[in-house]
């Protein structure tokens, strides 16, 4: 098998654009390969992955031949992979066999998604079509209600607190204060989280992640291409994915999510990491329950611990144990549906190649991408590092 | 006649050949359906508590044509049959199952006031003026939804609880060893609390847009089958004043939302 690296990664701020989803690609795409140390232009790559829900459904349909013809890679084998919010870290799987098999040296993998053109009404309607339409949808859930049930669930067994999540939404939001990419870049306070407008209970509006416009993208690069562009690649060392049943009440618990802790196990084992190696670790936090459910099935905590290694503030930056969600994570960088696992990507990439700016995580060697589409029906996982060795 | 107990937001007369459900929910005098019922939960409600105070045999019930698959689909256990030892009747916000020849006067039936739920007449007519929007030919889906079809191909599991062997609820389309899935048993129409949620209006899918404003949101609970499955579910006729995860609930049927002009039905959760 090839060894595949990240040589480049770039993203357009995430937020309310007046840009459109073909312009949002082009930007990031050219960020993107302004990040690769040598010379590399768009047209040469040999595949696109491109990440996304095609929300709104503008371009439902080719959405991949429309975008790599906006972006400079007109005739390129290019192709859509939609797994609702890990759409994009889906690709970054497919890209990374694409190379890994032999079958290419370079390949862009992406994601976007344009949210905030559409009506209210448009918006509730593509919020929804990602779960699960027969059963949950008719008995009125939407995904803040399904990750209220988590967090209900979560607290009768393990005696996890709201505060607990309070303590998520208050770390990220901090950590989104140094990022100029992020969505929400505002300081908000204990008090002010714990006393939000509830949206599902026990969930407030600060347990809820933004809709956001963004894009983002990678081009990844067989080993002996990568040397030749850069001399800091950030290789990819392992890739997991999984996927479970899409409706909530067909899984036998609802206090962990099947999917990340397969695809963990997988990409652990790819790597020869394991969670205590992690120093950087992006996690798929649509809710803040997602993230205390993420730190447990990722073994970043034991299983039912998640609560205290939150209130513990064991994820701070460079203050616990393991970073977590350094960039202000999809709670306050924001979640462009098809866009975040690709963004997750690139952010990695910046820590592990020291150019985080003033988020940057000390002497960061391994990294960890956790990319969750709907309440858990699939999940992708990658871990990245410095070396080979 | 005694009146013995209450099910389902209705009083339930039952006498030895007789069982008469009227909606409990009045507006000043005037009996009204819940939020969530009418003629057809009623008539459904009535033969549901028919047989759980031990009666069986076939009932001659008058439908209308577009009542049919919803009606035979919710009751897999009865037998229709013309001429039948039992007649199901219709009245005003109720419904009764009668020998034939009790001679009960189901129309006189009246809920005591002590166990009526008085309800606003604002919020009534709010409700209403909803359903026939919601009912109304120019509110149509906005793209991917349960099309009609696949609705009524789950109308069995949907209404019935039919379950596959396993047992797995609702079925599926193949097994694992790529099998065709085998028909199981109904699950039973009693369940528990395994966890519960409240949306508040803006949080809930678009197919609720006109009524959960009214209703001041959505209560949904995943709740557990002695049988083994789970399933998430509505709240009917409203919200609970108090939930608790382990009460122990029970599905009845209902209207669950309208779109393209059809009124789409399921099971709904009201506390024991």
């Amino acid at each position: 098998m090839v060894d595949v690296a990240m040589v480049g990664a770039g993203q357009t701020p995430y937020g309310t654009h007046p840009a459109a989803m073909k312009d949002m690609w082009a930007d990031a795409v050219r960020s993107c390969f302004a990040s690769i140390d040598g010379d590399l232009a768009p047209a040469s790559v040999d595949e696109v992955f491109l990440g996304s829900t095609a929300f709104g459904g503008g371009q439902l349909g080719n959405t991949a031949a429309y975008l790599a013809e906006h972006a400079g890679m007109a005739g390129v084998p290019a192709r859509r992979i939609e797994n609702a919010c890990a759409s994009s870290g889906f690709a970054l799987r497919d890209g990374w066999a694409a190379i890994a098999s032999g079958r290419a040296d370079v390949v862009v993998v992406g994601g976007v998604e344009k949210m905030n053109d559409l009506t209210p009404e448009r918006k509730r309607y593509w919020l929804g079509v990602s779960g699960d339409t027969e059963w949950e949808r008719l008995a009125g859930l939407t995904f803040p209600g399904t990750y209220a049930l988590m967090a209900r669930r979560h607290m009768h067994e393990h005696g996890s607190t709201h505060d607990d999540l309070v303590h998520i939404s208050v770390k990220n939001h901090a950590h989104a204060l140094d990022n100029p990419d992020a969505h929400l870049r505002k300081d908000v306070s204990f008090e002010k989280a714990a006393n939000g407008m509830v949206i599902a209970d026990p969930l407030t509006l600060y347990d809820c992640c933004p809709t956001s416009d963004g894009a983002a993208a990678v081009v990844l690069a067989s080993a002996d291409v990568a040397r030749k562009l850069t001399d800091a690649p950030v290789w990819m060392r392992g890739s997991g994915a999984a996927s479970d049943h899409l409706a909530l009440h067909d899984r036998p618990s609802l206090t962990t999510l099947a999917a990340t802790r397969s695809a963990a196990s997988q990409a652990y084992a790819q790597s020869g990491y394991a969670a205590s190696d992690l120093d950087v670790v992006e996690v798929h936090d649509c809710f803040t329950v997602a993230e205390l459910l993420a730190t447990e099935d990722l073994g970043l905590t034991e299983s039912g611990q998640g609560g205290v290694f939150a209130r513990n503030g064991e994820g701070k930056r460079n203050e616990g144990r393991t970073t977590v969600n350094g960039s202000g994570g999809l709670k306050a960088k924001g979640h462009p549906l098809g866009a975040t696992g690709a963004g997750q990507a690139v952010e990695v990439f910046k820590q592990l190649r020291g150019q985080a700016g003033p988020r940057q995580v000390r002497d960061a060697e391994v990294g960890l991408t956790h990319n969750v589409g709907g309440s858990g029906a699939t999940c992708a996982v990658h871990v990245f590092g410095r070396s080979l060795e | 006649m005694i009146l013995n107990e209450m099910m389902a937001g209705n009083a339930l007369i039952s006498i030895e050949e007789a069982v008469v459900v009227a909606s409990a929910f009045h507006v000043g005098d005037r009996r009204v359906h819940a939020p969530d019922a009418d003629d057809l939960t009623i008539l459904i409600d009535a033969l549901e508590a028919w047989r759980h105070h031990g009666h069986e045999g076939p009932v001659e019930v008058d439908l209308h044509e577009s009542e049919r698959s919803l009606f035979a689909a919710s009751l897999p256990w009865l037998t229709v049959k013309e001429g039948a030892d039992h007649v199901a009747h219709r009245f005003q916000c109720g419904a009764a199952v009668t020998a034939r020849e009790s001679g009960l006067d189901v129309d006189a039936v009246s809920v005591p006031s002590d166990l009526r739920i008085s309800v606003d007449a604002d919020a009534h007519a709010a409700i209403n003026t909803a359903w026939s929007t919601e009912m109304g030919t120019a509110n149509v889906s906005q793209g991917a939804y349960v099309s009609g079809q696949v609705h009524d191909l789950g109308l069995k599991a949907r209404l019935g609880m039919l379950a596959q062997a396993g047992p797995i609820w609702p079925p599926r389309g193949s097994m694992a060893d790529g099998g065709e899935p085998q028909h199981g048993a109904c699950l039973s129409m009693a369940a528990r609390v395994v966890s519960w949620t409240r949306l508040i209006a803006a949080g809930c899918p678009s197919e609720f847009a006109i009524r959960a404003p009214i209703l001041g949101g959505l209560t949904s609970m995943i709740l557990s089958f002695e049988e083994g499955p789970s399933g998430v579910f509505l709240y009917a006729d409203g919200h609970p004043n108090d939930v608790n995860i382990d009460d122990e609930v029970l599905l009845i049927v209902r209207r669950v939302y309208a779109q393209d002009g059809v009124l789409r039905y399921g099971r709904k959760a009201i506390r024991l």
